[in-house]
């Protein structure tokens, strides 16, 4: 990676010149940008968090990453440019501007700041406040939140799902290998029959997965399933009874690769990654509209607990 | 009794997942297991698919060759291979449950009974896999086997197990028309049509298939695209190599075999085909199929065949190919050809296709040039745009892969001055994803039944059709040779020359 130093600046209107010169120089270059990405971040810690995350995420995505925190007196940013070396020697580059200014100014200063007509994503770390605060604000311009339930709330990530911009909830892309591995447990046709019998899913994991997975088998199958909840940091084993069937999925220790079993099939391994922050924000930057069966289970999730 | 067979089409849980991947499970069968292409493309592609959770959950390998080996030792090889030909590292979690997934016979292609113990440790295979009686075979073997082994597996019943049974052919499909029917005849006495995946790597690639994604799904470049306003077309396909070591594969080829017929028509076809309906295969194969259809044949008075002779390729003095061992110095094999095609529709009529592609060519490049006519009237005056060149729109496929547009712009001045310029975006500047091989994607579609990126026999002998007259012709006189280093032999400059244009420089 070559790391461009960051430029202080306090006046908005200087961030392209800035970041333009950053660039070969800044004159007749072509850049290639694909998306805008907002996000909130507090503390020093979430800052570096991000940094870390898009550090990461390398030259996959070409973006304009906007870290905005909230602070007391007048607007400011620091601009660089990081880039990555592609095959050719071709340069993949993204943009990075640490914003903060007053609660109140922070979204007109982020609307300023985003590239001209392409999507935009907001990534809301934390728990998602009360009346939603700054979130609507932010999220106003966006075409996508990115949230993660697991650290914040599955009602909260319902409000959040009534603003405009679609939802993207990090623990549900998490779940997405367990979610596969469900469904090929029932590929088969005598575990496909054994599926209308499903009654109870027992999920060792943390309990807002836990609940996603059960919403989603309610949503899908149309009608009630039991949860059974044990508190693990990560979801580690998913059991569908049916009948006197049990399927089941196991992760062993901390791998990504599982054992699966049940009716009609023998024990058989399953690609269970481990997702990082990166990768799944990685993940999350591809996903451009509202997900259907998402919302489905997140609305079961939370209709269930209620 | 056949066993009834998953359809995860039907499982209420797989809506919105695994758009990318295979679900349906079977077994992938490697004839010629030990071979170069298996150790070195097809076991890497088989991994990374798999350590990328696409391929199914219930999924099995099983290598097929002479060599007496046992499972262990194949999973041995298999690592070996991982290690040095995969892109992506091993990764230990993983590799236990492929290794487990892996499992070899040995056996002949010649002979029945061996097939049918093939066949029989495939039944195994599926309990202990739980693979449903589902089978890919992939026949990684020189092409002068196809024949035995597809008979043999129609006489063993390998065709008809209880799941599906799709078979994967690598090219050459044929030496000629007449070899490329017989070819389809004896795999159709064993195999149904819609059960052949008939495999052009070429066609893998992310880049070719980007021509697709230009094309159809940018609405300001289609309108364009038509006699109307498109002069000619320029398609090269350059190496920058030479024979290597496949000189007596070559020898027995030839540039028209090797390139033309599949890889350089393919492209031709995927520039020239009206929309498809749907990205599907029978959609996409149908129109590649009918502009090849309205494609006259390469003729002996519109094209230009070449050999290297000695020379210079990026500093390096290389020999002829006459010098190149296990090539008869007398040899009339061609490098190099370049063309003039036509295409009789009304999308095409009156706008030619010029094509090249050699061996010793100054560097390596695959580009697709559509060469815009020139604006009707110039308000300006001589001075001001005597340095104008046409539109054009390049694609280049490699390297570099990304797209071109060269047009006039003002330079700065007190007068009007007008200027070429060409704006370049590099498909490289925008996405750094880790880039799946072909050989990923090919075998991932075969997994999953989607044929749209293998070539169907009409379009096989369709090829044939157009490149069959000129290698009658060429059957006698000689090629020119071309210094080693330049772009062909002069009278491939004189084939454009004559109609008033010139070849690009890529």
């Amino acid at each position: 990676m070559i790391a461009n130093p960051p430029v202080e600046l306090t006046d908005l209107t200087q961030v392209e010149h800035a970041l333009a010169s950053s660039r070969e120089g800044g004159h007749g270059t072509v850049r290639a940008t694909t998306l805008n990405l907002v996000v909130y971040a507090p503390t020093p810690e979430d800052v570096g968090y991000t940094q870390r995350a898009l550090e990461r995420i390398g030259g996959s995505r070409p973006l304009r990453a906007i870290i905005a925190g909230a602070g007391h007196g007048g607007v400011r940013a620091s601009v660089s440019t990081s880039c990555w070396l592609g095959g050719g020697m071709q340069q993949v580059c993204s943009e990075q501007i640490l914003l903060t200014a007053r609660a109140d100014a922070l979204p007109s200063a982020v609307l300023s700041l985003l590239v001209t007509d392409l999507p935009t994503f907001v990534w809301w770390q934390g728990p998602i406040p009360p009346g939603l605060g700054i979130l609507a604000d932010l999220a106003a311009h966006a075409t996508t939140t990115i949230v993660d339930s697991t650290v914040s709330s599955l009602e909260g990530v319902a409000t959040v799902g009534s603003l405009d911009a679609s939802v993207t909830d990090m623990a549900w892309l998490r779940l997405e290998p367990w979610r596969e591995a469900i469904a090929s447990l029932f590929d088969p046709p005598l575990a496909a029959a054994a599926l209308a019998t499903l009654h109870t899913v027992a999920v060792q994991g943390p309990v807002n997965e836990a609940r996603l997975l059960a919403g989603w088998l309610r949503s899908r199958l149309e009608r009630q399933v039991a949860l059974k909840h044990e508190e693990r940091v990560h979801v580690e084993r998913v059991a569908a009874h049916c009948a006197e069937h049990e399927f089941s999925i196991e992760r062993r220790e901390r791998v990504q690769v599982g054992r699966a079993f049940g009716l009609g099939q023998t024990e058989h391994p399953v690609v269970l990654p481990l997702l990082d922050a990166s990768t799944l924000l990685g993940r999350a930057l591809d996903v451009h509209t509202g997900d259907a069966v998402f919302e489905a289970a997140l609305t079961a999730s939370v209709e269930q607990a209620a | 009794m056949a066993q009834v067979a998953s359809d995860p089409s039907a499982n209420p849980l797989r809506a919105g997942l695994r758009a990318g991947g295979a679900t349906v499970p079977a077994v992938f069968v490697i004839f010629g297991a030990t071979g170069d292409l298996a150790h070195r493309k097809l076991l890497p592609a088989i991994y990374n698919l798999g350590v990328r959770g696409l391929l199914p959950n219930r999924f099995a390998v099983v290598g097929y060759a002479r060599s007496e080996m046992s499972d262990d030792d194949y999973r041995e090889q298999a690592r070996a291979s991982l290690e040095r030909f995969s892109r992506t590292p091993i990764d230990e979690n993983y590799w236990t449950a492929f290794a487990d997934s892996l499992h070899y016979v040995s056996g002949g292609f010649d002979d029945t009974d061996h097939f049918r113990a093939l066949g029989d440790r495939l039944d195994r295979i599926d309990k202990g896999h739980g693979t449903e009686g589902n089978r890919v075979f992939y026949l990684s073997t020189p092409a002068s086997f196809f024949p035995v082994i597809v008979n043999n597996m129609g006489e063993a019943g390998l065709n008809n197990p209880p799941g599906f049974a799709r078979v994967v052919i690598e090219k050459p499909f044929g030496h000629d028309l007449q070899t490329a029917r017989d070819l389809a005849e004896t795999v159709h006495r064993s195999f149904e049509e819609r059960q052949i995946y008939r495999i052009d790597h070429y066609l893998g690639k992310e880049t070719v298939q980007n021509i697709f994604v230009f094309r159809f799904a940018n609405a300001i470049f289609e309108p364009v695209w038509t006699n109307r306003y498109v002069d000619h077309i320029q398609i090269t396909v350059a190496e920058s190599l030479g024979v290597e070591h496949r000189a007596a594969f070559y020898e027995e080829t030839g540039v028209v075999r090797d390139i033309v017929q599949n890889h350089l028509l393919q492209v031709l076809a995927l520039v020239a085909m009206e929309p498809p309906a749907a990205f599907e295969a029978d959609a996409v194969r149908d129109e590649k199929t009918k502009v090849l259809r309205a494609t006259r044949p390469l003729s002996f008075e519109n094209t230009v065949r070449g050999q290297y002779g000695r020379g210079f390729v990026a500093g390096e003095e290389v020999v002829a190919y006459a010098e190149e061992q296990d090539v008869p110095p007398d040899s009339n094999t061609p490098t190099f050809i370049a063309a003039k095609l036509e295409i009789d529709n009304w999308r095409w009529a009156g706008t030619p296709f010029y094509i090249r592609t050699g061996k010793r060519l100054p560097k390596r490049v695959t580009e697709i040039a559509v060469q815009f006519r020139r604006v009707p009237h110039l308000p300006f005056s001589m001075g001001a745009a005597e340095h104008l060149e046409a539109n054009s729109l390049v694609l280049r496929i490699q390297p570099d892969e990304g797209i071109s547009l060269r047009f006039g712009a003002k330079a700065p001045s007190p007068t009007v001055a007008i200027s070429t310029v060409n704006m370049d975006f590099l498909y490289g500047s925008a996405f750094m994803h880790d880039v799946p091989e072909a050989y990923e994607t090919l075998i991932l579609d075969a997994i999953r039944g989607d044929r749209t990126l293998f070539t169907p026999q009409d379009g096989v002998e369709r090829s044939w059709e157009l490149c069959d007259p000129l290698l009658e012709q060429w059957r006698s006189g000689t090629p020119q040779v071309y210094e080693s280093g330049s772009w062909g032999p002069d009278l491939a400059a004189e084939l454009i020359t004559r109609d008033g244009r010139r070849w690009r420089r890529p």
